[in-house]
């Protein structure tokens, strides 16, 4: 059994963990779900012994089947630390790319651990080589020769992380730590490797920790759940008592704002007052959809893709390098209708983006056509860090598409006074204040500068918005204030969406109507619910059975 | 997710890179500045009777082989090095941001021709270049500068065009076209603040490189011509009598030493501020 | 293969280019030698001689042609300052011939003292959890970053060659009649050329280590239970050399030229005082064809380090 006990960690001061205790039983899988920053990893690292130096132990112990590891106050026996690392417990990370060695063949990575915690095991080097091989196909890897003598960058993403998986439990470790191991992959990938982990623990009854921040695969696979706030476990307990009856504000909290189909059990339990809301606020979505249709009198599209394909120019630097004219989008053709989202879901990769910024004119080398009836539709991507310009304060970049169209429209005369007020106005809109105007970017969180973005995308008043998965890189709970923040928006300039996502749940919520995309090609276009409940194509199926 | 930590609070750390750097820097510059105006002896006037005479109180650095003061030679010699390269900089910077913005930013052919001379003359040590043009310029002050700032201009062009390739895709560049910024704006206003702290650092190390290129052209005789006294000639003047007077040598030797290092600290310190 | 023959095709062309313009800048801008090297005495029947046997009187691309086609035969014309004797010309062929050695020797010793010292340096350093040693070597770097080569090679001649005696400043060895005594000069202009090499380089893989020391490979070996011995040069230092190389070949480009710079301070008769003198007394034809070695040189550098750079990284190497 292992277990933490009342453990504090600080960085320079700051608590990053504060007084948790934590047991693992033989065979359990825990989950330590939480936003980010509420000290999961830090949790976890220390428990391997590999806290960043600046880091300070401050109350606590860690004790390993009655072996003490760490104990505040105690200069930790790093070879002690070092014994146990790889042999009694191990790690998987998020990233399986960089996390391996990219200068090093797989077959040595997974065999240093032999050679480094049970050298007398085996006669030679062969046997060794047979032992990793073993290991290799019990992870689920084919060929595992040529896996074996194969550089990480030779293999694909799924593969990487699973030869990271056969590295962790070569040595029958009673405790595996997965960090976030599936959010740099693919959803079907990322299905096989949540089974995979299962089978393992089924097979060997080791504890697992498993840290994510996505509560509906953390539903999928562990047993037991703590909940992490700013270092504090805030409840803990068996994962469908968490989902069916929280306990505590802040896991009502954060439950709630998990979005996906099976939302609305935990909402009808709960009887939280802002569920309500959310229930409420798809209703009267449900309703302008049917103002839209059955009042028939057939709006015009607002945007009309006819037959375009997009192509990519594959070109090496060298002179005699030949150029590849890659084609990342095949034949789409749809339409979008005033006042409507239009939900775009497909895995990384698929030509979601490419279509996006075709589609926008960023990128030229396409066939077919894009009609559009609006001016200027304007974009709201990923990443909240990378779409503010960092050089400039808020209120700069608010006014900035106002002062843009001052020089392309002659019609149009902005004073510097009406360009504040309307920015300051815009502000309030999308639920800051005053006070931001004169802040630069580096000073407002993720949500905030989300929030920004959205503004600036909507200051010039356009009808069409493009939303590349602008919720994706934010906490559950702040994710769902900003997709509140765009419905309302909608309702209130009877705007367009065409919203891009890679999760299923988040489409789910946001669309009107749904499209399946897929290495290039729109595979199924539809209503929500008509899709939902009769997916035609083989693919739409598997990506809901994630839901 | 922590896959974003930009938002991390700046380090603040006591910057003493930028401290050192920046009080060497000055008072190079101030004695610089000072000595184009006035020194305390003739830098031309030669006397017997003065001749290698070893560092004393109204001489600091002592007399040169013509009994002239080396403390004024050395303080008018530092002037006029620090002109020629801030001069040397000026050029290759504002072709260097020119060049590097355009080719960066647009790509295409003009960027595949720019660069192949860019990348042939860069993998060329900067001396050499500068060299191949003062032979077919001629020497002298002007021609100095031209060749060096003809010769520094691709390095600018190189970090300049880096980072307008870096930039030109980003997601707040992408939004600016969307809004319909004309492109000299994207370029200047929207892209350009931004690269000021790489921006800095390399006109730092270019002073540098402007400083010790000099300083190589005038010791080899192919630089500013005597009687100008630069640190160059100086030194090269100093090595015959190197046994003798070795204080000759070392006057103008340290500060060369001194001026480089004292902006070396400073980029350093620049470096680390925007960090 | 493939990527060889481009590599090869690229090297060449740019040979070609280099080799337009260094015919175009030294034969076609200067305008015309003849006056400058009969003087202002000579007849215009000797000026016309003397431009038919220098070949000036044909169309600058006949010429170019002509001029092409010696430097490939080996033939590389003749000096116009320097002679054999009153009658014949100092062909650039030997002008050049007994130089080169000294020239490449110096680089040679130069790059060797430097790799042998900056890479252990710079592991060391990366290495070092002490403050005070990372504090000396970074200011110690720093300032040997900062010293001119000349300036170095002065004091290098003051130090070992005034003060301690290990060598005589100005006494050069051929490395015709004593090897070993032209070795042996040879190391103190090489010192010079290297001091501030090694700064450079020392701080290079320092910084390439410790970016690597940060970068989640290093955190999944540490939580296999890899010491940190066996973290820095079982895992790390492999990746970390990967950036040094390219940046070697960078270091070999500019001890060539720091040679140029440090050959006029020991009197070596190298091809760098070839050069300075040609340019001062404006020889066109040797400033010529050294520029032209010395772009020859530089490129068969870079060359080899691209090359060596694909065998150590194996993600370019199959790609």
């Amino acid at each position: 059994m292992i277990s933490i006990k009342n453990l504090t960690i600080s960085f320079s001061g700051k608590k990053a963990v504060d007084g948790i205790s934590l047991q693992l039983e033989p065979g359990e899988i825990l989950g330590l779900v939480g936003e980010s920053g509420s000290g999961k990893s830090v949790t976890a690292l220390t428990l391997m012994g590999l806290l960043a130096s600046e880091g300070v132990m401050e109350t606590g112990e860690i004790d390993f089947n009655g072996q003490i590891l760490l104990k505040a106050g105690v200069k930790p026996d790093q070879k002690l630390l070092r014994s146990y690392r790889g042999d009694h417990m191990s790690m998987i990370f998020q990233e399986p790319m960089t996390s391996l060695n990219p200068t090093m063949k797989i077959g040595p990575q997974i065999d240093e651990q032999l050679l480094l915690h049970a050298k007398n095991d085996f006669k030679d080097a062969a046997e060794r080589k047979k032992r990793v091989l073993e290991t290799l196909e019990g992870v689920g890897l084919r060929d595992v020769e040529k896996v074996y003598d194969s550089y990480p960058h030779q293999l694909s993403g799924g593969m990487r992380q699973r030869a990271m998986i056969a590295m962790a439990v070569i040595l029958h470790p009673d405790l595996i730590i997965a960090d976030e191991p599936t959010t740099a992959l693919d959803v079907t990938i990322q299905n096989q490797i949540v089974k995979l982990l299962k089978d393992i623990r089924d097979r060997e009854n080791n504890s697992m920790i498993f840290i994510t921040h996505d509560l509906n695969l953390a539903r999928r696979i562990c047993t037991r759940l703590a909940v992490m706030k700013d270092g504090k476990i805030v409840e803990m307990g068996p994962t469908e008592d968490i989902f069916t009856k929280p306990q505590t504000d802040y896991a009502k909290k954060l439950i709630a704002a998990v979005p996906g189909r099976k939302k609305s059990v935990a909402v009808d339990s709960a009887e939280n007052e802002s569920d309500k809301n959310v229930e409420n606020k798809s209703e009267s979505k449900a309703d302008k959809k049917i103002v839209g249709e059955a009042g028939g009198t057939k709006k015009s599209p607002i945007l009309t893709v006819n037959d375009l394909s997009v192509f990519y120019n594959e070109r090496s630097n060298k002179i005699f390098g030949k150029t590849v004219h890659k084609c990342v989008v095949e034949h789409a053709s749809f339409e979008i209708y005033p006042g409507e989202t239009l939900g775009l879901v497909g895995e990384s990769g698929c030509g979601k983006s490419s279509l996006c910024k075709a589609i926008l004119g960023i990128n030229k080398d396409i066939t077919g056509s894009v009609k559009s009836a609006t001016v200027r539709p304007q974009m709201v991507f990923q990443d909240p860090y990378s779409s503010l310009n960092p050089s400039k304060s808020i209120g700069w970049l608010l006014e900035e598409p106002l002062r843009a169209e001052d020089m392309i429209e002659k019609s149009i005369k902005y004073t510097k006074e009406m360009r504040r007020e309307m920015a300051i106005d815009m502000l309030r809109r999308v639920g800051l204040d005053e006070y931001y105007y004169d802040r630069m970017p580096h000073q407002l969180s993720g949500g905030q500068r989300q929030r920004v973005s959205i503004g600036q995308a909507l200051i010039t008043k356009p009808s069409l918005i493009f939303a590349d998965e602008p919720v994706s890189a934010l906490d559950v709970t702040i994710q769902d204030q900003v997709l509140e923040l765009l419905e309302s928006l909608q309702e209130e300039y009877g705007l367009a969406y065409l919203f891009i996502s890679h999760d299923i749940n988040v489409i789910y919520r946001v669309s009107d109507r749904i499209m399946v995309m897929k290495k290039g090609q729109i595979l199924e276009i539809g209503d929500k619910d008509q899709l939902f409940d009769n997916p035609q194509h083989p693919y739409t199926k598997e990506l809901l059975a994630e839901s | 997710m922590k896959v974003f930590n930009n938002g991390k609070a700046p380090d603040r750390k006591l910057n003493i890179y930028l401290i050192v750097g920046a009080v060497m820097t000055g008072l190079v510059l101030i004695w610089a500045v000072v000595g184009i105006f006035w020194t305390p002896y003739s830098t031309t006037q030669m006397s017997a009777s003065l001749r290698f005479h070893a560092p004393t109180w109204s001489h600091p650095f002592g007399t040169d082989n013509f009994g002239r003061d080396i403390f004024s030679r050395v303080m008018k010699a530092v002037g006029t090095s620090a002109i020629i390269s801030i001069l040397v900089v000026a050029i290759s910077a504002v072709l260097g941001i020119l060049l590097g913005a355009i080719t960066g930013y647009f790509g295409g052919i003009v960027d595949a021709v720019v660069m192949r001379v860019v990348d042939a003359v860069n993998g060329f040590p900067s001396i050499l270049l500068a060299l191949v043009i003062i032979s077919l310029l001629g020497k002298g002050r002007q021609n100095v500068v031209l060749a060096l700032g003809m010769a520094f201009t691709p390095s600018f062009v190189r970090i300049v065009r880096g980072e307008f390739i870096r930039l030109r895709d980003a997601d707040y560049i992408v939004r600016a076209r969307l809004m319909g910024v004309n492109k000299p704006r994207i370029l200047f206003v929207h892209i350009l603040p931004n690269i000021f702290s790489t921006f800095w650092v390399s006109v730092m190390i270019g002073f540098n490189n402007a400083i010790l290129a000099e300083s190589g052209l005038s010791y080899l005789g192919i630089g500013v011509q005597a009687p100008d006294a630069t640190l160059g000639s100086m030194l090269s003047d100093a090595q015959g009598y190197l046994a003798k007077s070795p204080w000759f040598a070392l006057a103008p030797g340290l500060t060369i030493v001194w001026t480089v290092l004292g902006a070396a600290m400073l980029s350093e310190g620049i470096g680390k501020l925007k960090k | 293969m493939k990527y060889f023959i481009q590599k090869i095709a690229t090297l060449i062309i740019t040979l070609l280019l280099v080799s337009i313009l260094a015919f175009l800048a030294f034969q076609i801008i200067p305008g015309d030698v003849v006056n400058s090297i009969l003087g202002t005495e000579a007849t215009p029947e000797m000026e016309e001689a003397l431009r038919a046997e220098l070949g000036l009187d044909k169309p600058p691309v006949q010429r170019y042609l002509a001029w092409g086609k010696d430097v490939l035969r080996g033939d590389f014309g003749v000096s116009y300052r320097y002679s054999k004797n009153m009658n014949e010309m100092m062909p650039v062929k030997e002008l050049i011939g007994d130089k080169l050695p000294v020239t490449l020797w110096l680089a040679l010793l130069s790059v060797g003292i430097t790799v042998i010292v900056a890479i252990p340096l710079g592991v060391l350093w990366a290495g070092t959890k002490n403050k005070f040693l990372d504090g000396f070597l970074n200011v110690l770097t720093q300032t040997s970053m900062a010293i001119p080569a000349f300036f170095l090679g002065i004091l290098v001649t003051y130090l070992f060659g005034i003060a301690l005696k290990m060598f005589a400043p100005g006494a050069y060895v051929s490395y015709k009649t004593d090897f070993g005594g032209f070795i042996h000069y040879l190391i103190f202009p090489a010192i010079a050329i290297a001091i501030p090499k090694i700064g450079m380089t020392a701080r290079f893989l320092r910084n390439s280590t410790l970016t690597e020391l940060k970068s989640d490979y290093v955190r999944t070996a540490k939580s296999k239970g890899v010491s940190d011995t066996g973290i820095l040069f079982k895992h790390v230092l492999r990746n970390a050399m990967l950036p040094v190389v390219t940046f070697l070949g960078m270091i070999i480009a500019e001890v060539v030229a720091g040679s140029i710079v440090v050959e006029q301070v020991f009197s070596l008769p190298g091809i760098g005082r070839l050069l300075i003198s040609s340019i001062s007394t404006r020889d066109f034809p040797v400033v010529e064809i050294l520029i032209l070695y010395i772009t020859f040189v530089v490129i068969v550098v870079y060359f080899v380090v691209d090359v060596l750079y694909r065998i150590l990284d194996p993600r370019i190497r199959q790609k």
